[in-house]
Order: C-alpha cells, then structure tokens, then sequence
C-alpha cells in the first residue's frame, strides 16, 4: 500500500536523485530507484548492493530498488492498467513493451519506465532532464510509445 | 578519456581509467606494474565471464529479458540486443581504479564495464563490476551487475 500523499510527492519534484538518495547512486536509469525510495521499496538490486563501496557503508542499512521489473514482480496485486480496481487511487505504473510482461512477470528488457500515480497524475524521474517531474497518463504514454519499440502498454502494481 | 566511434556497429567506446589513458585493442595479457588492465583485457574478462550463473550476486539474480536466462552472458546478450537499434546513441566504456585500502580480499583493481544508452528517455546504463587481482584474476563471486532501469 502507497501511503504517499500527493503533497508528499510534491516535495521530490524537482529533485536530482542525488538529492533523494542518501548513496547518491546515480548509475543509469533512476525511473525506479526514485520510485523505490518514495514509497519504501527494497527488493532485488538496491542502491546499497549494487555497489561495492555501499556494501561496506554500515551507517546505512538498507537502500532502494533499481529495477522497474523486479519492483513490479514483488507486487502482490499487478497487471495491465486498464485491468486495475477502479477504486486504486494510487499506485505504481509501468510503461513498458508487452514482449516484456510474460505471465504476469517483468522481465528485464531495458525498455521500461515506472512512475507514482495518484488520482491522474504520475511523478515520474527523467533520465533526460536528471530531477523528478510530473505528467498526465496519456502524455505519459505518448512520450514513452514513441520511443520504445514494438507493441507498449501500461501497467500497474500496488506494493505490498 | 579517449572515444572511438566504431561506425558500423553504431557503437561509441569510451575507454578510460582513474590511473592513465588507454587505447582500443591494445595488447592482451597481464599489464604493466602498477597499471590497470585496458579496456580490450576488460572486455575480454567480461566475456569469458559468459558462463557464471546470474546467482553469484543478487544484484544479478534477475538480469536479463528472457525466462530462460541464467548467466552473465545472457544478461550481457540482453544489453547487446539493445544496441541493434539504429537510433540513438550506443557506447561502451570500460575502466578500473585501484582497490581502496578497505578491501582486503587481495584485489588489486576495482573494474567495471558499462553499456550505455540514449534516445531520449530511453536512457540508461548497465554493465558489470569485478574485482582482480595483481595478475589480474576475478576474485571469485565479485561480480556485481550495476546500474537500474
């Protein structure tokens, strides 16, 4: 469950990850290394495990995911966005090419994003402009469809 | 920091190290005294790290797009995939730095290649972290696959 409000997620907008993670990992796509510190996700690669230097930082005892697929995949309630509860009001989306969702498991595959959604916004990091920013779903989707290749739709997950 | 743009297989290669300047294809085999392993021996020891099982660290146990993957090769096939895409821009770099003082496992080099990616917000960069030693050996289970997306 995402205790987030969206005066809570108004306090990333505009943040560097630097300024969010407190390794200051900023190796890559940060999509859902952002996600995974704004609402408290640890599973799979982390900011402290994949790296040397954070496995050795004791003051810290725990980081945040990396990986769009394996926060999605340690999702109890998960699936195609337009399958999701009416009444969830907030929770994870994922845009990513449907080759890459297999049985309701998410692979991978490099193309892949993962946003916040509440009540029709999405707080999302841009790995183009390097801070977290808001979009609508289907600016969203537009922006990530026209990039990616192949057949792309969204997804959600709700966190446990 | 030295980049060569490999045109035919779209790939843009930044080589460099904390320590000193390399080039591209530069000889195999155990470097200098004191200096870290190119990028070529990089590569090379990359590779021949095809067959590790994705189980050696769990920054690795789910890397790579298929059901059927379970190596560092066929993490490493996934990230090569992507860069069958004309579009955008693809680059390799492939560095080492010497083993700070806190690591007493007998590695002497801290080295990591990296695959890079940009075509708009399609942009990330994932490769793979070892230890070597002196005579440039992996410590065994010092892989860590780096990077998020």
């Amino acid at each position: 469950m995402i205790q987030s409000t969206a005066a809570d997620l108004n306090c990333y907008t505009g943040m560097n990850i630097t300024e969010i993670c407190p390794f200051k990992y900023n190796t890559g796509n940060q999509c859902a290394h952002f996600v995974s510190h704004a609402v408290g996700i640890a599973v799979g690669a982390t900011c402290k495990n994949a790296s040397w230097e954070n496995r050795q930082n004791k003051a810290i005892a725990q980081g945040a995911s990396l990986r769009a697929n394996e926060v999605y995949n340690s999702c109890v309630s998960r699936g195609p966005w337009g399958e999701r509860n009416a009444a969830i009001a907030t929770c994870l989306i994922f845009v990513t090419c449907d080759s890459n969702v297999t049985g309701n498991m998410m692979l991978d595959a490099p193309q892949k994003h993962v946003g916040v959604y509440l009540n029709g916004t999405i707080w999302h990091y841009s790995n183009t402009h390097g801070r977290v920013q808001t979009d609508t779903v289907d600016s969203w989707f537009s922006k990530f469809k026209g990039i990616y290749s192949g057949n792309v739709s969204l997804f959600y997950a709700v966190p446990a | 920091m030295k980049q060569i743009l490999l045109a035919g297989a779209c790939v843009l290669m930044t080589v460099g190290t904390a320590c000193s300047q390399q080039k591209v294809g530069a000889g195999s085999g155990e470097s200098p005294a004191n200096q870290p392993p190119d990028a070529r021996h990089l590569i090379g020891i990359m590779l021949s790290s095809a067959g590790v099982a994705r189980s050696v660290d769990v920054s690795c146990s789910h890397a790579g797009s298929l059901d059927s993957d379970r190596t560092l090769g066929d993490y490493i096939a996934t990230l090569l995939t992507e860069y069958t895409q004309k579009n955008g821009q693809n680059w390799l770099t492939a560095s080492c730095k010497a083993a700070p003082g806190n690591d007493t496992s007998g590695a002497a080099w801290h080295c990591e290649v990296m695959f890079h990616r940009e075509n708009g917000e399609d942009s990330w960069a994932r490769g793979l972290f070892f230890r070597l030693t002196r005579s440039e050996k992996v410590i065994p289970n010092s892989y860590i696959c780096t990077g998020g997306n």
